[in-house]
C-alpha cells in the first residue's frame, strides 16, 4: 500500500493530472478500508449538490468575461488619473489594478496576461527599473486573492465548511495590510530614481471615473450586498456574472456575443471544471482518510513534538510556504485543508484565521519556484527567463513574509468582526 | 476521420457546456428576482442548477483534458528535458485514461442504486445522474485521443 501510494505520488510529481491521481489513490484507499469505490462518486454528488457550489463557476463567469472584455484598460486608465500623481504613483496604480483584477479573476494568472502587457511598458516609460517592474507585476498578479469575490476564498469556505461570508470578513484587513505594505515598500523603492512628477487633474480623474463607473459599482455593490445580508452568496454571483455580462455586452460592447461569448464560456466552463473534478474526488479521498483515522495520527504524532500554538503556527508556515512553492492553490485547498483542519482547531485555531494563514502562504507561494504559476506566466508574458523574475521579486517576498508573520501572530487582524 | 470526430465532439462538448452555463446564469437571476420580489421561489430550479452545475463542471473537465488544462502537480517535471516529458506524455495519458474508465464503471453502480432506491418524488432528476458515466468516459476517450495523437506526432 505505501509503495502504491508512493508510485501515485511519483505519477503525480512527473505531471498525471492531479484528478487522475487522487481518483487512483481514492480506488485504493475504498480498496484498502474494503468499502465499494462507488463511495466516490456518491460523495461527488453530494458536494455538488451543496448549496453555495453554484456560486464558483457564476463568479468564474463574471471575472473571465472581464478579462474577455476592457476593464482592465478601463480600471487602469482611472486608477493612473486618480493615484498617478503620487510618488510612486503607477507602482500604487499597479497594486491597486491588481488587486481589484484578480479578486474577480481568482488568481489564475489572468490578471498577469491582462494587465501585465499594458501596465509593464507604462512602468518602463515612467523610468521604473525593469527588475521593480516585473517584480511588482509578477507578485501583483495574485494581490486581491483575500478579497471578496475571491475563488481561493470560497473554495477554502466550502473545503473547510465555514461561512464564506465569515472568510470573506476575515481577508479583508490582511489583504489591505499586504497592499500598503507593498505601496510603502514602492515609495522606499522609487525614491532612489527620478520618476517624472505628475500633476493632479480632476477633469482626468472625472473622465476616466465616468468611463469606467459601471465597473467600479460592481465591487461596492457586491460588499453592501453580501455583507449588508441583502443577498446570499450564490444570489451575488449570480447577479455578478448577469451584470457583468450586460455592461459587456450591452453598454461597453467588448464583448461581441455571437463570436467572443462562446469561446469565454468555454473558458469559464475548463477553469471551473478543472477545480470543481479534483475538488470533488479530493474530498472523496479526504474522507476515507479520515475513516481511517489518518488526522488523528497526524495529531498523536504532533501533539508527541509540538507543544504550544507557536510552535504549531511556525512549523505550518513552514509547511505551507514549501506546499505553495509545489502546488497550485486550488489543488493544495482540497488536499492539504481537510488534513489540517482538525490539527489547527486543536491547537485553538480559528477556521477563519487558519483560511487567511493558508491563502497567504499560497499567495508567496504563486512568486516561488519551482511551480509558482506567477512566475511561468510572466516568464511567458515578459519572454524573460524564470529566474530574471524570481530575483526580481525577491524583495517584494520579504515584504510578503514580513506580511505573513503579521497575519499568522496576529489573529485578531483576521478575527475582529467576531468581537463585534 | 479520428481527428474529424473528435473535434465534432469538442464542439457538441462546447455547446452543451456553453448553453448549461447560460441556462444556470439565467434561471439563478430569475430565482433571485421572483425570491426577492414577489416573495416566493421555485425548489425545482435549485434542483436544476445543482444539476446544471454538475453537467458544467464534468463537461468543463471534459474540455480541459482537450485544451491540455488539467490542473498538475508536476513538480518533478520542471527538471526534464523536453524528449523525456515527451517520452512520459503517453504512459501518463494511458494512466489517466484507466482510471476514468474504472470511474466509468462506479458511477454506473452509483447511477443503477439511485435508480433503485430514489423515493417517487425525486425521480425525475435521475436522468441528471448520467452525467458521471458519460463524462468519465468522454474524459476517457479524450486521454486515448491525446496518446493516439502523440503516437502520430
Amino acid at each position: 500500500m505505501i509503495i502504491l501510494t508512493l508510485l501515485l505520488v511519483f505519477i503525480a510529481l512527473i505531471g498525471a493530472p492531479l484528478f487522475a491521481v487522487l481518483a487512483a489513490g481514492g480506488l485504493l484507499a475504498s480498496y484498502a478500508a474494503d468499502i465499494s469505490p462507488d463511495i466516490l462518486i456518491i460523495e461527488m454528488h453530494r458536494l455538488a449538490s451543496s448549496p453555495n457550489m453554484i456560486a464558483l463557476p457564476l463568479f468564474t463567469l463574471a471575472g473571465v468575461l472581464m478579462a474577455g472584455g476592457g476593464a482592465a484598460k478601463r480600471l487602469v486608465s482611472f486608477y493612473k488619473a486618480a493615484f498617478g500623481w503620487m510618488p510612486g504613483g503607477l507602482a500604487i496604480v499597479t497594486i491597486i489594478s491588481c488587486a481589484f483584477f484578480t479578486a474577480f479573476s481568482g488568481a489564475s494568472g489572468v490578471t498577469i496576461l491582462a494587465l501585465g502587457g499594458l501596465l509593464y511598458p507604462m512602468l518602463r516609460r515612467e523610468g521604473y527599473r525593469y527588475r521593480f517592474s516585473f517584480g511588482l507585476l509578477t507578485t501583483s498578479g495574485s494581490l486581491g486573492l483575500l478579497f471578496p469575490p475571491s475563488l481561493a476564498v470560497i473554495l477554502f469556505s466550502i473545503v473547510a465548511g465555514i461561512s464564506i461570508k465569515d472568510m470573506f470578513f476575515a481577508g479583508i484587513i490582511p489583504g489591505i495590510i499586504l497592499m500598503v505594505l507593498l505601496t510603502f515598500y514602492s515609495f522606499y523603492d522609487t525614491n532612489h530614481f527620478k520618476l517624472p512628477k505628475h500633476q493632479f487633474r480632476l477633469r482626468a480623474a472625472f473622465k476616466t471615473a465616468k468611463n469606467c463607473s459601471w465597473d467600479l459599482v460592481m465591487p461596492v455593490a457586491i460588499l453592501i450586498g453580501i455583507f449588508g445580508g441583502y443577498v446570499s452568496i450564490t444570489e451575488a454571483a449570480a447577479t455578478t456574472a448577469a451584470y457583468v455580462l450586460f455592461i459587456e455586452t450591452v453598454i461597453y460592447k467588448e464583448i461581441d456575443i455571437k463570436k467572443d461569448l462562446p469561446h469565454l464560456l468555454a473558458e469559464c466552463s475548463i477553469l471551473f471544471g478543472s477545480i470543481l473534478i479534483i475538488l470533488v474526488i479530493a474530498l472523496g479521498l479526504t474522507n476515507l482518510l479520515i475513516d481511517a483515522q489518518l488526522p488523528n495520527k497526524l495529531l498523536n504524532l504532533m501533539q508527541a513534538y509540538v507543544d504550544s500554538q507557536l510552535q504549531f503556527l511556525i512549523l505550518m508556515n513552514l509547511f505551507l510556504l514549501l506546499v505553495g512553492a509545489m502546488m497550485d492553490i486550488f489543488s493544495a485547498i482540497v488536499v492539504i485543508v481537510p488534513l489540517l483542519l482538525p490539527l489547527a482547531q486543536q491547537y485553538g485555531i480559528h477556521p477563519a484565521h487558519l483560511g487567511v494563514i493558508f491563502l497567504a502562504n499560497l499567495e508567496i507561494g504563486y512568486s516561488t519556484p519551482p511551480v509558482g504559476i506567477n512566475l511561468f506566466i510572466a516568464s511567458q508574458r515578459f519572454k524573460e527567463p524564470v529566474t530574471t523574475l524570481f530575483r526580481s521579486c525577491l524583495p517584494f517576498l520579504l515584504v510578503m513574509l514580513v506580511w505573513l508573520m503579521l497575519v499568522t501572530y496576529i489573529p485578531y487582524l483576521s478575527l475582529w468582526w467576531m468581537n463585534e | 476521420m479520428l481527428d474529424t470526430l473528435h473535434s465534432h465532439l469538442v464542439t457538441v462538448e462546447k455547446w452543451t457546456v456553453n448553453l448549461s452555463l447560460l441556462l444556470m446564469l439565467g434561471l439563478s437571476v430569475f430565482q433571485m428576482l421572483v425570491r426577492n420580489l414577489f416573495d416566493m421561489g421555485f425548489p425545482e430550479i435549485d434542483i436544476i442548477n445543482r444539476n446544471l452545475l454538475i453537467i458544467c463542471g464534468m463537461l468543463g473537465a471534459v474540455l480541459a483534458t482537450s485544451h491540455l488544462h488539467h490542473i498538475k502537480v508536476d513538480a518533478l517535471a520542471t527538471f526534464f528535458s523536453i524528449e523525456v516529458l515527451a517520452l512520459l506524455k503517453i504512459p501518463l495519458a494511458l494512466f489517466s485514461a484507466t482510471i476514468c474508465f474504472a470511474m466509468v464503471y462506479y458511477s454506473v453502480i452509483f447511477c443503477l442504486d439511485e435508480w433503485e432506491f430514489a423515493p417517487p418524488n425525486e425521480r425525475w432528476t435521475l436522468p441528471f445522474t448520467l452525467i458521471y458515466p458519460i463524462g468519465f468516459t468522454l474524459l476517457g476517450l479524450h486521454f486515448l485521443y491525446q496518446c493516439k495523437a502523440d503516437t502520430s506526432q
